[in-house]
């Protein structure tokens, strides 16, 4: 089945982390009761005017930016209508004929990248709820402050679709433009996909597909899509022109919807908002807010740290991931078990109790102190782990939580002596075989004395004390 | 009213001397609306607590000796398309028959704010689509100069309302004329100032990009007292100039036209207009040339396009503007379908077929149709342009030009049933009064005399872009030397 | 595109669609007469040269333009009570404004 070359484009909504929304007053939050988040301008009551949201601009300004467009200087509102429900005013406020930015691209793989068509800014829909009683509609998303990325046709496999979305999330993260969750809904994705024959340029009929709510749905649902419109073809069938929504439980995507007539929205220039005007001063202090890119931050943690690329990859998908890194470098951490520790212990250990990496209960000079006394081997792998489950609940500095949870070494021949003296009490055949030159027999007493203490004793004064003690007895 | 006086600046001037209490004044109005408003139509409802605590407040703060503010006891009507908090507001429409604000508009919260007094809000042409007021879903609205006459729209009810001395001032809208044409039919002054002057915030949108909230009065000295009040940006509204106008202390420093270029643009003051308004308003222009000012005749070319381009923005907008009444979030639901067995794809069509009269279904259709795929280009776009032809033309004119005057309508009022049915020749007489509205220009209607059989005419003036002083001392100056204002209609 | 001339029932048939309005059968044709009477009388300004003047029709819908220091502030403002964002509500049902069932546009 290689005769089709795939053809894909993504539309990627990403929400601009502003506090309230992009034409009105009311916050802006994931989480709360329906229409407990709507201002007067969010329903389109009659009398109400859009008041554009700076933040919002701003934004949206990094992140074609940080993706390499070209902001324009000159940018209008446009109002898109359709009736829906979810959309209060008949018509979404937009961007059509005069967009925030033109160009950029997003590389997709080695020596490939998509080009960006436009960056532009829009409001979101409400939601809506269909019940036995009819459809009830929430407007607590209405209104919030979206950035609508449209890439070129560039995408040639599913693969680098997922790619795409990857680079895409890490680069708008890094701007610190929106935290990009596909699961909450703060991006989302619709892709079109086509198929052409090999050598040709000429583009198939394309699909629109919907619904694709993770990285891995817009995977899936593409790779099933290439399956499916292959085997079309193969059947010497038409592929037609339709949204499709993709349906991950069942691993199909099903016709919502005929594409034959293009929906007329009748895009006019918001009458309400005049074209805004940027000036360079503007783009350049934006710039200035992005700092360093995921790419270049890469490259900087391979070369400083020698660490390996996953490693580094691991880092660099997210900005906070990696500024604490370097915090816990500075505080004196080595960089490659102050990397295990933030991506393999503390990183889970967050999720788990549904915080971010800024709410952690352990700071990075905390931890740093923790791998401090792991490298001197105040601590061992084990204890640490449990000085390390402590700090999370309580928040004290490492060597009080040694303290509060009796963890500190038995160091002092004083204290070891005795539990020296009851092993080989107990074990009097372990220490004869030491005693008669079977050195591994030592092990046995090591570790009768290690469970005792619970891997308190300092091994080396241990297997010091051990010896000299069997010696004398024998 | 008899035992006081009627322009709304020397009821001010009264008020804040302590000649006049303000409990009285709502009282004595509210008594005259009661008396003589079931015939004219004027209001479609009243404040009257909300007139009556203002007034106490205010009688409050006079009797502490607090300074009162310009327009202290100064009773206003508000025209049914501008909100205030917990009155119903609708447009003149049935879509909007139970729809109550739930904050008042900039442009009246300022008003109250300097101590003027809301009484009532105003009948009107649906959505301001329309020039007789005969559109509004809820009443008919008569002319004080005679009740079978129409008294123009869509502000119909604020020019009747003046004009029938049942409030100082009264609150309009001028999309394409809504407040001039009124003014001009019932013998009263209106002004449609500058375009983002007076903040649109709580003004229910025909067409945003013509939209103005306007006035109307006894005199142009009342209007510039307005003015002062209303005028200055709004955070609420992006289209608001960044500053307010100060045009009361203009009005002090001329008593005659002197220097004063006056242009008379040919396009506007000839074909079209009857040979009664014509006499009446170029008596008008004699009159200013003898007041010292420099007559320049004109021309404006483009005018020709104003009216199509005039209709084809305003209801592309408006068709943009209405599509927000579907049934849904507020406004008339239709009753004909079941939530539960319907889509709402029907009970937004039959909301909207049900909630809105037939000019505005007319005129949705026309807009819907002007921004249409295939049609736009066509269409909306080449009216975008003709409109920018325009508004090049008037900045060329201003240059030579420091007020431009015309007929306001090409007719005094006609009567009920006498007026063109055909949509075009409705749209036509607009014609006169839609291009300052496509430039965003000042623009001023004042009484100059009257037909045969005493209906008012008036004269039209329009101001460069910004310069609503301009209009403002010009009209004074005429009302310093004139009586036409002053002529009231028998009740 | 079709001439103006060619409004006919099928056009206002779309057109009622494109801004959910239903037009009666009974008003229909006095509906399409008026409004081919406009269209053909405004299509005047499709035969005008606009474009020898090198205006820009974008300022036309707008007199002026905002800058960056114009834009609102990010603060956000406690919104309204439930009870007032569903005031005006036709119907409503668990603090949401209720429709009838949607079917996709």
């Amino acid at each position: 089945m290689t005769g089709y070359t795939t053809v894909i484009g993504l539309e990627v909504h990403v929400q601009l982390g502003t506090n309230s929304k992009l034409f009105s007053p009311a916050p802006v939050a994931a989480l709360g009761d329906p229409n407990t988040r709507v201002h007067h301008v969010d329903i389109g009551l009659p009398g109400v005017l859009p008041r554009p949201n700076r933040r919002a601009i701003e934004l949206a300004t990094r992140a074609a930016l940080a993706l390499g467009s070209e902001i324009q200087l000159y940018s209008e509102f446009a109002r898109k209508h359709y009736f829906y429900p979810d959309l209060p005013k008949g018509y979404q406020i937009s961007q059509f004929d005069l967009p925030l930015a033109l160009g950029g691209s997003v590389v997709i793989g080695e020596g490939r990248s998509c080009r960006l068509h436009r960056l532009h800014v829009e409001e979101d829909a409400g939601k809506l709820t269909h019940t036995a009683i009819g459809t009830l509609v929430d407007l607590n998303r209405a209104g919030v402050a979206l950035a609508e990325i449209v890439s070129e046709p560039d995408i040639r496999e599913p693969k680098e679709a997922h790619t795409f979305l990857h680079r895409l999330r890490e680069v708008i993260r890094f701007a610190g433009v929106s935290d990009c969750d596909m699961e909450l809904g703060s991006m989302r994705c619709d892709a079109n996909i086509s198929l052409m024959p090999i050598g040709s340029d000429t583009y198939g009929t394309k699909v629109e597909l919907k619904n694709l709510n993770s990285m891995k749905m817009v995977h899936r649902a593409l790779e099933y899509e290439v399956r499916r419109q292959t085997a079309v073809l193969a059947a010497g069938g038409k592929v037609i022109a339709e949204t499709r929504g993709w349906h991950d439980e069942l691993g199909e995507s099903r016709s919502m919807r005929s594409k034959e007539t293009a929906p007329d929205y009748r895009y006019l220039p918001d009458p309400d908002l005049p074209p805004i005007v940027l000036d360079e001063a503007f783009v350049t202090a934006q710039r200035e807010q992005i700092g360093e890119l995921p790419e270049d931050r890469r490259n900087r943690y391979r070369q400083t740290h020698c660490l390996s690329d996953q490693d580094v990859t691991a880092l660099a998908q997210d900005r906070d991931i990696g500024d604490w890194f370097e915090l816990l470098v500075a505080a004196g951490a080595d960089a490659k078990p102050a990397c295990n520790w933030l991506i393999e212990e503390l990183l889970p250990a967050l999720r788990e109790r549904k915080l971010k990496l800024l709410q952690s209960p352990i700071s990075a000079t905390g931890l740093a102190e923790l791998l401090t006394l792991l490298k001197d081997k105040t601590l061992t792998q084990k204890t640490s782990r449990l000085v390390f489950a402590h700090l999370l609940e309580t928040n004290v500095s490492a060597k009080q939580a040694i303290k509060d949870l009796g963890l500190g070494k038995i160091d002092d021949p004083a204290s070891l002596q005795p539990l020296v003296d009851a092993a080989i009490a107990e074990m009097p055949q372990a220490a004869r075989a030491v005693a008669a030159g079977t050195d591994r027999a030592i092990d046995a007493l090591k570790g009768l004395v290690m469970r005792k203490t619970r891997g308190r004793a300092d091994p080396g004064l241990l297997d010091s004390l051990l010896r000299t003690t069997i010696a004398a007895n024998s | 009213m008899s035992t006081s006086p009627t322009t709304a600046t020397a009821i001010a001037k009264a008020m804040r001397n302590g000649d006049l209490c303000a409990v009285d004044i709502v009282q004595a109005q509210l008594q005259r609306i009661a008396s003589l408003d079931p015939e004219l139509g004027a209001f479609c409802s009243t404040f009257d607590d909300r007139a009556t605590a203002n007034a106490v407040r205010l009688d409050e703060r006079q009797k502490a000796g607090e300074s009162l503010g310009p327009l202290a006891g100064v009773v206003i009507g508000s025209k049914d398309n501008l909100l205030v908090e917990n009155e119903l507001a609708s447009a003149g429409s049935r879509m909007l028959s139970t729809f109550r604000a739930p904050f008042t508009a900039t442009s009246l919260q300022r008003l109250e704010l300097h101590d003027g007094l809301l009484i009532g809000r105003t009948n009107m042409d649906e959505f301001g689509m329309g020039s007789t007021t005969e559109t509004s879903a809820f009443q008919k609205t008569r002319n004080p100069f005679g009740k079978d006459l129409v008294p123009g729209g869509s502000s119909g009810g604020s020019a009747v309302a003046v004009a029938a001395d049942l409030c100082a001032i009264a609150i309009g809208s001028d999309t394409g004329g809504s407040v001039r044409q009124p003014a001009a039919l019932c013998g009263v002054t209106g002004l449609k100032p500058t375009y983002g002057r007076v903040p649109r915030y709580g003004l229910i949108a025909y067409a945003s990009s013509l939209d103005c909230v306007g006035a109307l009065a006894r005199t142009a000295e009342d209007l510039a007292l307005w003015l002062d009040c209303a005028s200055g940006q709004d955070p609420a509204d992006a289209t608001s100039l960044p500053t307010p106008a100060t045009v009361s202390h203009m009005l002090a420093e001329r008593s005659d036209l002197k220097g004063v270029r006056i242009g008379v643009p040919r396009e506007l003051n000839g074909e079209g207009v009857d040979d009664e308004v014509l006499t009446a308003t170029q008596a008008a222009v004699a009159q200013i040339r003898d007041l010292g000012g420099e007559v320049i005749d004109c021309a404006l070319p483009s005018a020709k396009h104003a009216v199509p381009a005039y209709y084809l923005l305003a209801t592309a907008e408006a068709a943009s503007n209405l599509a927000r009444y579907d049934g849904v979030h507020y406004g008339n639901r239709t009753e004909q379908t079941d939530p539960s067995q319907q889509s709402s794809i029907d009970t937004t069509t039959q909301s909207r077929s049900e909630g809105f009269g037939a000019e505005v279904q007319l005129r949705i259709l026309l807009g819907t149709f002007a921004s249409s795929y295939g049609y736009s280009a066509q269409f909306y776009e080449r009216a975008r342009l003709a409109r920018r032809a325009l508004q090049r033309e008037f900045a060329q004119l201003f240059e030579r030009c420091d007020v431009l005057l015309s007929p306001t309508s090409p007719t005094a009022a006609p009567h009920f049933g006498d007026h063109e049915e055909d949509p075009l020749a409705r749209y036509m007489w607009d014609a006169l009064t839609v291009p300052a509205s496509l430039a965003g220009i000042p623009a001023l209607s004042m009484p100059c005399g009257q037909t045969a059989d005493g209906r008012p005419i008036a004269l039209q003036a329009m101001a460069k872009h910004g310069h609503d002083g301009h209009v403002l001392q010009l009209a004074h100056v005429f009302q310093m030397h004139s009586q036409h204002h002053l002529r009231r209609p028998q009740l | 595109m079709p001439k103006p001339q060619a409004i006919d029932a099928n056009l206002i048939a779309h057109l009622g669609e494109l801004a959910r309005i239903r037009v009666p059968e009974d008003r229909q044709e006095e509906l399409r007469a008026k409004l081919q009477q406009l269209v053909v009388a405004f299509s005047t300004l499709a035969e005008t040269d606009f474009e020898a003047a090198g205006d820009d029709a974008n300022a036309a819908t707008s007199m002026r333009t905002m800058t960056a220091d114009e834009l609102r502030k990010d603060t956000a403002e406690t919104p309204p009570s439930v009870d007032q964002v569903l005031a005006n509500a036709p119907q409503t049902a668990a603090h949401c404004f209720v429709v009838a069932r949607v079917v996709e546009p």
